[in-house]
């Protein structure tokens, strides 16, 4: 019993530093938020703090905000399935690339944007698809095009700049999946009369699945409250949740306001997370 | 076949009756699991062919090849229960799902799994997993079934059981078999005939009373059996046997090879053939004198180690029925062997280094 108390504390004490920083940065301010998104502003622009749903009403009914939130999730659903579609294949030859060399530089070519700042990454795309930028000079020098296509502000450039920033986020989960499975297993199914493909689909891709619902959870969630690249790639405009809330707390100065859709927008992420979640453990359940 | 510049294996030519049942004996690293993995097709020899059932099959990929096989870790598939594990060849063959429930059913039937189909793979034993694996191989019909080591991976009262069982299942399907291990207790009881291989190389093939009884290179001597090699020089060669001086002792041994007068050799006993005693027996063709150094006590039998007076020492085995071994450390023995139950390989004991541990 004494045994089971002083396991029990040493469990809070390794926690004890994480969940301060938690609380303190997260917690905290969160609810803060939450307060913050239960006030409201008159037209004069002055805040009062007595507890009203206005902001969340304003939400539910408007069709610019419905809007907003559909454009994200649109987003999030086209990014989500390009880091996929790339991520996967690049995942799993950075498993099984026969050379050594091969996969430590592959890994390296994934993890090395992440030690670059991401507006520095975004700043790179909006070199190659500006009206006078890379791209369009090569379509032109082709002949391809008689005159630059417009790509920086479209829906388009939005989804391949949030893709190239998400991607390390799908591709390093997968690889650590497909990195537990046994090579074993792929030679008894092919030993047992199944083809490549076959290998694929019955065994490697199921075996891998966990890997695939941790990267997806992560692009999703991260997907959602995506601000920077679609700022700069396509300006504050663009019809998305987060740049919503950047222009009614910062051009309209309704901090309230920008609360609500913060929390509305948390929300869905943490809906996502959760679903994820069960997902995992029921693909775990199944394999283990 | 070589991996880089290391060459693994070297001209093994092997013919597998249908039927059979072949083991691969040999130490880690001895090439037994490359030969195995050249037949399932995983890897491709730099020379020489492989046929399965008649057909040419060294160019032919490890799915259309039609050899079972049974992993040393048994791979099972841990996100598949019992039945689909077992299904799972015949699914990719697009066999009819009837069909497969039929021959499901009969082959857990012939490893003793019936009503296991349902239970999910993680949750069954080491010895149930392993049936698990042998059903899986055997329900596409394979030309041949390959075994990496099935047993290493069970305890040793299961690994014997599994051993008889593996036997009668084998027997009962009829279905050539290649075993590899490094057990030559396993290779002993399950082989209708025995390779043994080292670096690479067959050092011998043949039944398992032949190899024991006749090896034909020290190396087989010494990994069936790990018998005494006794060192010294020929004093007179007959016409099927030799004499031999072991430091102050001579002693008549089996030859089959010509020996010149003088020429240095080793003389092969095995423990359990060779005969304790206190007096020095009347009929005895071969006695020396010794001493108890130490004792192994098994139970059913004891080795002793015997210290001869020329700094040599050799391990005898006496069986004990009374579970009491008859002899104690330090005391003199005589140590006594029939010629018949000994063999002479030529060659002076450094040059034996590295084979007899």
């Amino acid at each position: 019993m004494r045994a089971a108390a002083r396991r029990r504390l040493t469990a809070w004490a390794l926690l004890a530093p994480a969940l301060v920083l938690l609380v303190g940065v997260f917690v905290v301010p969160s609810l803060d938020l939450l307060r913050l998104s239960l006030a409201w502003t008159d037209p004069g622009r002055t805040i009062h703090s007595d507890f009203s749903l206005a902001n969340y009403r304003n939400f539910t009914t408007s069709a610019h905000f419905h809007r907003l939130l559909w454009g994200s999730v649109k987003l999030t659903l086209w990014v989500t399935a390009g880091c996929l579609l790339l991520g996967y294949p690049a995942a799993w030859y950075m498993v099984h690339a026969r050379r050594r060399v091969a996969r430590t530089v592959l890994y390296a070519i994934v993890v090395s944007p992440l030690l670059i700042s991401v507006i520095v990454r975004t700043f790179g795309w909006v070199v190659l698809l500006a009206n006078n930028g890379v791209v369009n000079w090569a379509l032109t020098v082709t002949g391809a095009v008689d005159k630059p296509v417009r790509m920086l502000g479209t829906f388009g450039s939005v989804t391949v700049a949030s893709i190239h920033v998400l991607l390390p986020f799908m591709i390093l989960p997968i690889a650590s999946g497909l990195q537990d499975i046994d090579p074993t297993l792929a030679r008894a199914a092919q030993n047992l009369g199944a083809t490549p493909a076959q290998t694929f689909w019955r065994v490697t891709l199921p075996l891998s699945m966990p890997g695939v619902l941790a990267g997806t959870a992560l692009v999703i969630a991260l997907g959602l409250g995506l601000f920077i690249t679609p700022l700069l790639v396509a300006g504050p405009l663009q019809p998305l949740l987060a740049l919503g809330i950047y222009y009614v707390t910062l051009n309209q100065l309704d901090f309230p306001l920008g609360a609500a859709l913060s929390f509305v927008l948390l929300i869905f992420a943490l809906l996502v997370l959760a679903a994820a979640a069960r997902a995992l453990s029921a693909v775990n359940r199944s394999a283990v | 076949m070589a991996y880089g510049d290391t060459v693994v294996l070297h001209d093994v030519d092997l013919d597998v009756a249908k039927g059979e049942f072949l083991s691969l004996l040999g130490p880690s690293g001895c090439g037994k699991t490359t030969t195995l993995n050249i037949v399932a097709g995983f890897l491709t020899p730099l020379r020489g062919t492989v046929s399965l059932g008649g057909r040419i099959v060294t160019d032919v990929p490890p799915y259309r090849r039609h050899a079972g096989m049974v992993f040393q870790s048994y791979a099972l598939f841990p996100h598949m229960n019992v039945f689909d594990n077992v299904a799972f060849g015949l699914r990719v063959r697009g066999t009819p799902a009837a069909v497969i429930a039929k021959k499901v059913a009969e082959v857990l039937a012939l490893v003793q799994l019936q009503g296991f189909a349902q239970r999910p793979v993680r949750a069954l034993s080491g010895g149930q997993q392993q049936r698990v694996a042998i059903a899986r191989a055997l329900a596409i019909d394979p030309l041949v079934l390959l075994m990496d080591e099935p047993l290493s991976n069970l305890d040793a009262q299961l690994r014997r059981q599994m051993r008889v069982e593996l036997r009668r299942l084998q027997q009962q399907v009829g279905i050539t078999t290649i075993f590899v291990t490094h057990d030559q207790e396993e290779a002993l009881t399950l082989s209708d005939r025995l390779v043994v291989m080292n670096a690479g190389r067959i050092e011998q093939a043949g039944t398992p009373v032949e190899l024991y009884r006749r090896p034909r290179t020290p190396f087989v001597a010494q990994f069936l059996g790990h018998p005494n090699f006794l060192f010294g020089e020929v004093v007179e060669h007959g016409a099927d046997h030799v004499t031999v001086r072991l430091g102050a002792d001579v002693v008549r041994a089996r030859a089959e090879v010509a020996l010149e007068r003088g020429a240095p050799v080793a003389v092969v006993l095995r423990p359990s053939s060779a005969r304790l005693s206190r007096e020095r027996p009347p009929d005895a063709v071969n006695a020396v004198s010794g001493r108890i150094g130490y004792t192994v006590y098994l139970g059913t039998s004891a080795e002793y180690e015997v210290r001869l007076g020329h700094a040599a020492a050799l391990r005898a085995v006496e069986q004990i029925s009374t579970g009491i071994p008859s002899f104690r450390d330090g005391e003199d023995v005589v140590v006594s062997w029939s010629a018949d139950d000994t063999l002479v390989f030529p060659g002076t004991e450094a040059s034996f280094r590295g084979v007899v541990a």
